[in-house]
């Protein structure tokens, strides 16, 4: 059968259903397969190349930035050393405690989130009940001390509600992720804190609509921190100084001894998550921590203590406008027994001057010229009145002011003019360079003029002839001058500069003042140098005073005052002893021996003018008072110079151990400016108790059964009515009033007046009431007599002793239990 | 003239009861997938502990879920292997129906991370991409198997067919119409959105029709200018926002790049060629994002080395050249195209995952099979597994079957030929 080709063309193809059993074509079959696996091996070769370059070619470099991120480098805190007074007590030590903050943001169980669908803007909704659930357990937590006493939390107080005020509010914050909670927290209360807020998350991992349970949870974290305390709080505070909220030294020792105390952190390397925190590495790298070196301090707490409250008291007494300032020292080594600059801060919380407000805004007013804030005009000039003068800013903040002032260590960082104390320099000066012994005598006729510049003595006395010790103990002017003169301008600066007025004394305190005031040899014309021989024309620092006068008492030489004794290591071992330094010899052996003698005779028996004041029966002190005028300052009210009122002691006179130095800076007193009545009972009656308790050499004089007779004391100033008991040989004791009187007049006394006692009884002074305290008296019987002695002293009573005094108590003549008035002795019998 | 003849309609089953014969290289095949998902449950609890624990305070958070799903894969698979091919043929339409009102509701479902996926039947929550990936490798290999073919007359002749003809054969009977239901199926895809279903889903299909043979040349030739002009495709896409960001820390600066991608590279770098152990690794310590999913390689790299990752693609490599031979090998071309369409979805996803953590190609979001958690994606991948298996055992069944009649028309031919030699043997004697 024959097609046409045209017929035979349209049907040489046709379109065929596809049979469901058909496979595909056996060429397509292996072409497929072949070029699948092709496929599959080129793509894993495209990745493995990619895996090479990574992994081998630049792993280094990748391995090298993971490790960059994934070590965690964290810090071992050192701790800090403590610091000891001489005796080892404890003066500043490190506590660690908490910061217990939270994460809100985290914390789902304290608000319900709602999203909007559109903005997909999550609005989160405080949830009250929570909140106030959550915030109240923390709370009680953390007012209850040891985190187990909750019930005795009074929830009523202030305290309860400040504490809980500031939890919710921080909790409230559900934005926030960090949110402290409380700080310098223990851990008994951490731990509990920790218990509680573990425990209700457990209970709401799950809702549970029956208990009213909704899912969530608290976020509540803590972290380490250190807390210094100074369990004396107001206590030797210029000295010790204060750590900042870092824990590091700000002042005071905690800054001069930094390093020592600090210690050197310790480091962990280790790996981390994500979060932070270190996960479980067996090449993890550690650097332990070398915790701090404790100080051990010349200073003694008893010392300071009496130095403090005898300071206390003449600056309250004798109305201090300007701080005052004591130093307790000993003369051969430069080892500081005392150092206290009032008032002054806690250092448990320095920021806080609220102690001291009412005393800080009087000085600042009082003083303007140092802590003047004047009123300024929008461009920042001062606005002044009619007669050119600024005017001060009755809303200036003094609180930046306020606290330096009470930060400052006095004796080291303030210049004052050191008056007649200067006396003492300028007589080692004439003694040592030969222009002067002890035989010198100079006229004083009242005045003395010096390039039209006359200079009167103190109350324009006229002395007449003097030798030198007379010429000290008047503290006469003109007699220094006419040294000075003798001494020359030259030489006197080489002095000058020799004690140590022209550089710091090296005093291992911060904060020394680098800037002096002085005039050197070539600006010391004749009015300068005739000021500068009495000590009113170049400013100095108490500690510049104090080793001054050391060197001119300890055979000549200048020692570098220091406050820490020894360094030692966290289990008590020394470290390292600081000892005295001598920096160089000033004056000869023989001109202090003159000295010595020369302030003992100012002080004398207590009988004399000078320096009398300043005697405690029994002891061999020498002295001088000054009364300087600080001729840079405006003037006082009553049209006066300000005045700074200082005494220096030294004790025992022949071979001085121990310098006293008391500084009162611009006391207002209304009967009297002088030193000698101001300052140097101060001295003395730290002397009084200071001498007994180092054991100081007496001058030798037996008063053991030499029996006194009671002066008698009311009507007369507390300070006064004991320097009258300081100078006789008895002891007195201030009952510490409630109304804080100590400038007023003795109300009553007891023993009264006229009583006969033997030497050293205590005589118990009242300033509010007119009737004396009472006490128990103990039963002493079958003690030995000192014991016997300690017993009843310390119940307020004094003793004598009968018979035998190596033997037991036998009788007493006050029955034990019966209550007498404080002072009364009690005489017991031993045998 | 020729007439096409309609076949009856083939009998099925449900259910085989014996699919047919275990092939040696189907068991291969299966052991090289327990390996790969022992493996991969190994790893994903190495990956995963850490970050369970400290974000959900349990270390077995993602494992337990794992494990659980791995026993319902199972299942799931040993299920599916007993399925009638033919009979999941039928179903393929009311699939693709049921799949289309799934991408529909997802639609309305809650959005995370700005994309609506995710649909949830009581405690399970389900991929819906996931669903029709598989529903569409059925379906397109239905399609493809069932294109008509042309056929000459004569397969002597040398003459062609017109091209108009062809290029309709082609491009129309064996491409479009195949296609076609696919672009419904991304037109949802794109409302979710989900651009890494939607590169998948392409993806699978395209290689069903390329190695199915569909469209020939013209196919070959799109797909070598598809790759050819990927990086013209992807600064194209640059346009749409939520892939803008992603693009943009696509790149070899290390400064510029994306904090998980440069995660990754710091965990395929610390791995070296050793690796720092089983268990070891340290970027799974929450510095890696999706350590336990998306990127689990980075973790097999770090705490395997070069060797182990290696190892792991050379697995998967084995794997998918088994499972090709059995597609290639099975009963006819619908079986082979599901295969194909299988094996290529398990390929283009560890490619992807892959070339994504060692920054080959921009941050996608394409799970490891059998390595990342996710419960669904490893059911359903079993399940599909269990298609194969049904695939395989069908195939050798058919390949004895023409074994056999192979054998018998040779003893037929035999019986019916005179073997001259005995023949003229004989004659002599006679």
């Amino acid at each position: 059968m024959q097609e046409s080709p045209k017929n035979h063309k349209k049907i040489y193809y046709r379109l065929r259903r596809s049979d469901p059993h058909e496979r595909l074509g056996a060429t397509l079959r292996h072409f497929s397969f072949g070029a699948a696996v092709f496929f599959v091996v080129a793509a894993a070769a495209i990745v493995i190349h990619s895996l090479y370059d990574i992994q081998i070619r630049d792993g280094a470099q990748y391995r090298q930035y993971a490790a960059q991120q994934q070590l965690l480098d964290s810090t071992i805190q050192a701790t800090r050393g403590e610091i000891y007074d001489t005796s080892g007590i404890t003066l500043a030590s490190t506590s660690v405690v908490w910061t217990i903050w939270a994460d809100p943001s985290y914390s789902s169980a304290l608000f319900t989130s709602q999203t909007d669908d559109d903005t997909k803007v999550v609005t989160k909704t405080i949830d009250p009940a929570a909140l106030n659930e959550v915030s109240t357990q923390i709370t009680l937590r953390l007012l209850s001390g040891d985190g187990a006493a909750l019930d005795s939390v009074d929830t009523s107080s202030e305290a309860y509600k400040t504490q809980y005020q500031t939890v919710y509010d921080a909790l409230s914050q559900n934005d926030s992720s960090y949110q402290v909670l409380a700080t310098n927290v223990n851990n008994a209360v951490k731990l509990s804190i920790e218990k509680y807020v573990s425990e209700y998350n457990k209970a709401h991992k799950k809702a549970n609509a029956e208990k009213g349970i909704r899912k969530g949870r608290v976020s509540v974290s803590s972290t380490k921190s250190f807390q210094r305390d100074y369990p004396y709080g107001a206590f030797a505070a210029s000295v010790l100084g204060f750590c900042d909220a870092d824990g590091y030294g700000t002042y005071g020792l905690e800054k001069s001894y930094e390093s020592t105390l600090a210690g050197v952190n310790g480091r962990t390397i280790t790996l981390r998550n994500a979060y932070g925190n270190a996960i479980a590495d067996e090449n993890a790298t550690t650097y332990e921590a070398k915790d701090g070196s404790n100080l051990v301090l010349s200073l003694d707490v008893n010392i300071q203590e009496v130095v403090e409250r005898y300071l206390n008291e003449a600056i309250k007494a004798n109305n201090v406008e300007n701080r005052g300032a004591a130093i307790v020292m000993n003369v051969k080594t430069g080892a500081i027994l005392a150092m206290a600059s009032k008032p002054d801060f806690d250092p448990n919380n320095p920021l806080d001057y609220s102690q001291n407000l009412t005393y800080l805004d009087e000085l600042v007013h009082a003083e303007p010229e140092l802590y003047g804030i004047y009123q300024k005009d929008e461009n920042g000039n001062y606005i002044t009145d009619e007669r050119g003068n600024k005017i001060l800013d009755p809303e200036g903040d003094y609180s930046g002011y306020y606290r330096d002032i009470q930060w400052k260590n006095k004796t080291i960082t303030e210049l004052y003019y050191p008056g007649s104390v200067f006396k003492v320099i300028t007589a080692a000066m004439g003694l040592d360079s030969g222009h002067a012994t002890l035989n010198t005598t100079l006229n004083c006729s009242g005045a003395y003029t010096i390039a039209k510049q006359t200079y009167h003595c103190a109350g324009k006395k006229a002395h007449g002839v003097q030798n030198l010790a007379m010429a000290l103990r008047n503290s006469c002017n003109i007699y220094f001058i006419q040294l000075g003169q003798r001494v020359g301008s030259s030489l006197f600066y080489d002095y000058f500069d020799a004690f140590g007025f022209t550089e710091r004394t090296g005093v291992d305190l911060p904060n020394e003042t680098n800037f002096m005031q002085y005039y050197n040899a070539s600006q010391l014309g004749e009015v300068q140098l005739a000021s500068s021989a009495f000590g009113q024309a170049m400013a100095v620092t108490p500690l510049q005073v104090c080793t001054a006068i050391s060197a001119a008492v300890n055979g000549g030489y200048l020692v570098t005052p220091h406050v820490v004794d020894k360094i030692t290591d966290q289990n008590g071992n020394v470290i390292q002893e600081i000892g005295s330094n001598i920096r160089r010899q000033i004056i000869s052996e023989s001109a202090s021996d003159a000295i010595r003698q020369i302030m003992e005779y100012e002080v004398a028996d207590g009988t004399q003018g000078g320096g009398g004041r300043a005697y405690v029966a029994g002891y061999r002190i020498g002295g001088k008072s000054g009364t300087s005028e600080q001729l840079n300052m405006d003037r006082r009210a009553d049209g006066d110079y300000k005045k700074v009122a200082s005494f220096a002691a030294v004790l025992p006179a022949n071979d001085p151990e121990i310098l006293v130095y008391v500084m009162l800076d611009d006391p207002n007193n209304a009967r009297t400016d002088y030193s000698s009545i101001l300052a140097a009972p101060v001295v003395g009656n730290i002397i009084s108790e200071v001498a007994p308790y180092l054991g100081l050499a007496t001058d030798g004089v037996d008063r053991g059964q030499t029996s006194y007779k009671v002066p008698n004391l009311i009507g007369q100033e507390w300070s006064n009515a004991q320097v009258s008991l300081n100078i006789k040989g008895l002891k007195h004791q201030l009952m510490e009033s409630s109304s804080d009187q100590t400038a007023a007049v003795v109300t009553y006394q007891y023993p009264r007046a006229g009583a006969e006692v033997p030497y050293g009884t205590t005589i118990y002074l009242y300033t509010d009431t007119y009737e004396g305290s009472h006490t128990e008296v103990p039963d002493v019987s079958g003690k030995s007599a000192e014991f016997a002695r300690q017993m009843l002293a310390a119940a307020g009573l004094n003793c004598t002793v009968e018979g035998d005094a190596n033997g037991l108590v036998q009788s007493q003549s006050e029955a034990p239990g019966t209550s007498v008035q404080r002072g009364t002795i009690v005489t017991i019998t031993c045998g | 003239m020729a007439t096409i003849r309609r076949k009856k309609a083939e009998p099925f089953s449900i259910l085989q009861r014996d699919p047919g014969p275990w092939p040696t290289l189907l068991i291969n095949w299966m052991a090289t997938l327990g390996i790969i998902v022992i493996f991969g449950l190994v790893m994903l609890f190495s990956a995963s502990y850490t970050t369970g624990y400290l974000r959900f305070g349990d270390s077995l958070h993602f494992i337990r879920s794992q494990v659980l799903c791995l026993g319902l894969g199972v299942v799931a698979m040993a299920l599916f292997s007993y399925i009638d091919y033919r009979f999941l043929r039928k179903l393929v339409w009311p699939g693709y129906l049921l799949c289309l009102v799934l991408l529909v509701l997802v639609l309305f479902s809650t959005p995370l991370n700005g994309c609506r996926r995710w649909i949830s039947f009581g405690g399970f929550t389900v991929q819906v991409s996931e669903i029709a990936k598989f529903e569409m490798i059925l379906l397109t290999a239905h399609l493809a198997a069932r294109a008509p073919r042309l056929e000459k007359l004569d397969p002597g002749s040398n003459r062609r067919v017109p091209p108009s003809v062809w290029l309709y054969q082609r491009l129309v009977r064996e491409l479009i119409v195949p296609l076609l239901p696919l672009l419904l199926v991304l037109a949802l895809l794109v409302l979710e959105p989900h651009m890494s279903g939607i590169v998948l889903t392409t993806a699978i299909v395209g290689t069903i029709l390329l190695l199915g043979g569909n469209g020939g040349i013209i196919t070959w030739a799109g797909a070598a200018t598809g790759i050819f002009l990927l990086e013209t495709l992807l600064q194209h896409i640059d346009s749409i926002p939520y892939l803008q960001s992603r693009l943009d820390g696509w790149t070899q600066d290390l400064s510029q790049m994306t904090d998980q991608t440069l995660q990754s590279l710091y965990a395929i770098g610390s791995g070296g060629v050793t690796g720092l152990g089983l268990g070891n690794s340290i970027e799974k310590q929450l510095w890696l994002p999706e350590s336990n999913n998306d990127f689990i390689f980075s973790v097999v790299c770090e705490e395997l080395g070069f060797v182990g990752a290696v190892l792991v693609i050379l697995l998967f490599v084995l794997f998918l050249v088994e499972g090709l031979w059995l597609a290639f090998h099975a009963e006819n071309r619908y079986c082979t195209l599901v295969g194909i369409g299988i094996m290529a979805q398990i390929a283009w996803q560890v490619f992807c995952n892959i070339a994504v953590v060692t920054n080959t190609l921009p941050n996608t979001g394409i799970s490891l099979p059998f390595f990342s958690s996710g419960g669904t994606s490893l059911i359903l991948l079993l399940a599909e597994m269990g298609v194969m298996v049904n695939i395989g055992r069908n195939g050798e069944r058919a390949r004895l079957e023409r074994e056999n009649l192979h054998h018998l028309r040779e003893e037929q031919r035999k019986a019916k030929t005179i073997v001259l030699d005995t023949a003229r043997n004989a004659q002599p004697e006679r």
